[in-house]
């Protein structure tokens, strides 16, 4: 096996737009005032429990100003995931810019991931909906 | 030896040459032996601007030649140089490459293989990729190209995405965005006189009876959400927000197939097929129910386009395409049903139960 098709030393692909984006989300989390839009979940208004994501733009926005404990307090799974695209857009950044080669990622790893990344929603969600009806 | 399946593109290995059947998507395909006695007609191409004799392959588009229906795929790009030897792409089929005679015309007509051909069995021998016609705009004209491809697309789904390249990934983004952010400027378009009714709704409301301040506030909060700075920003976030909800939602459907081991074509084939199928949310231009209608047909044609695209069934594409409202809905079941128990176990602790 070959792989998938990767782009050639020193072009930009779709890991790169992935990178830009999560680049502007930590430039949204940081600089728009996100918390002062009016909006509420809708599962929590209707049936008073947190949906999956709920707290995640917090944790976004807590995280971009530095604030690790508001960030955890507001979804454990959101801090995270803000993290790790973070490290991912700068990883990716410096790679462009030295000019190495994407690294291949095995398909067994990918879905790995992915799984894991199922289980860690549906974990933080139990937590959230415990927290908040206890 | 590494070899490639023509119709699925995925990669496998063999020691035999001669007939083989790919393991990915079950396809016949015929290795040539490199050491038998070569046939009279060449096999290797010319360089280009290099006189020689015309190989059986596809033919080349031509400025001005008419409906041509464009090279084969590119060989995917390989980080470190050209790959491994590979197989020849599979012969042309019944009539050639060359411009179909019914174009790209309604279904029925008689151009072998053409988009508006009649549907090839799923068994039949890999037909070549083919650029839609809006990666020909520049001979088409633009809103020829554009058009006929959004037709294709909403009215042809399996047929487009069994036989459109995937690669380069570009001009079906474009495509997308363009069709996604004309949608959703008629709508910010056709919102615009209900910004002046919302105020005075607000004021009927006002002058109700048994109206609470809750719900004014609320229609407050919806006018000053729609007015002024907030719709101009709309406005130009339109195209940024099209772009984003293609590559997330391509993102989110591969993960899906990945984890089903039905992505044999990778994630330029998820991409380009989420954003040819964007092009519906065109309609939420219609006043009213229209971005309904683009939702629910921007969901059929994705599942069909998927199925074919990637090679794995309608059953495996709906999957990837309701696994975020399907995991929603299936989460939901768990925290009303342990938030329920924990309302009784804390009412019947604490004495108070909420019904």
């Amino acid at each position: 096996m070959n792989g998938s098709a990767l782009p050639p030393r020193g072009r930009l692909g779709h890991p790169e737009v992935f990178a830009a984006i999560a680049l502007a989300s930590f430039a949204a989390a940081r600089f728009l005032p996100l918390l002062d839009l009016p909006y509420t979940c809708p599962l929590k208004r209707l049936a008073s429990i947190p949906c999956a994501t709920c707290g995640m733009t917090h944790a976004f926005v807590h995280l971009a100003h530095g604030e690790l404990s508001l960030a955890f307090a507001a979804s454990p799974l959101g801090t995270v995931l803000a993290a790790a695209v973070w490290l991912y857009a700068l990883a990716d950044l410096c790679r462009v810019l030295v000019g190495a080669p994407l690294p291949s990622v095995s398909p067994r790893l990918v879905r790995a991931t992915t799984a894991a990344a199922v289980v860690a929603l549906l974990v933080n969600w139990a937590y959230l909906v415990v927290r908040e009806v206890t | 030896m590494i070899a490639r399946c023509a119709r699925c593109q995925g990669t496998f290995t063999t020691d035999t040459f001669g007939l083989q059947r790919c393991p990915h998507c079950g396809s016949e395909l015929h290795l040539s032996d490199p050491n038998a006695p070569k046939p009279d007609v060449p096999t290797e191409r010319p360089a280009a601007g290099t006189p020689g004799p015309t190989p059986p392959g596809p033919t080349s588009p031509e400025p001005g030649s008419g409906p041509v229906w464009g090279a084969p795929p590119p060989p995917p790009d390989v980080a470190g140089g050209p790959g491994p030897e590979l197989p020849p792409p599979p012969g042309p089929p019944p009539g050639g490459y060359g411009p179909p005679p019914g174009g790209w015309g309604p279904p029925g007509g008689d151009a072998p293989g053409g988009w508006g051909a009649p549907r090839q069995p799923a068994e039949s021998p890999a037909s070549p990729e083919l650029p839609s016609p809006f990666e020909e705009r520049a001979r088409r004209g633009f809103f020829a190209g554009f058009f006929e491809t959004w037709k294709l697309v909403a009215t042809q789904p399996q047929q487009f995405f069994r036989q459109v390249r995937v690669r380069p990934t570009g001009q079906a983004v474009l495509f997308g965005v363009i069709a996604s952010t004309v949608g959703l400027w008629v709508q910010l378009l056709l919102s615009l006189p209900s910004l002046g009714s919302i105020g005075l709704m607000e004021g009927w409301l006002r002058d109700m009876p048994g109206q609470n301040e809750e719900s004014i506030e609320m229609f407050r909060a919806i006018a000053e959400r729609l007015g002024g700075a907030w719709y101009l920003a709309l406005f130009v976030a339109s195209p940024i927000y099209a772009f984003l909800r293609i590559f997330l939602a391509a993102a989110l459907f591969h993960l899906v197939l990945s984890l089903l081991k039905s992505a044999p074509r990778g994630f330029d084939a998820t991409l380009t097929t989420v954003a040819y199928a964007s092009g519906i949310y065109l309609l939420e231009a219609l006043p009213m129910c229209g971005w309904m209608v683009a939702a629910v047909w921007f969901v059929i044609a994705t599942i069909l386009g998927l199925s074919e695209s990637q090679r794995c069934g309608p059953a495996k594409a709906a999957l990837a395409v309701f696994s975020p409202l399907l995991l929603a809905c299936l989460c939901c079941c768990g925290p009303l049903s342990v938030g329920g128990l924990f309302r009784g176990l804390s009412g019947a602790g604490g004495g108070n139960v909420d019904v």
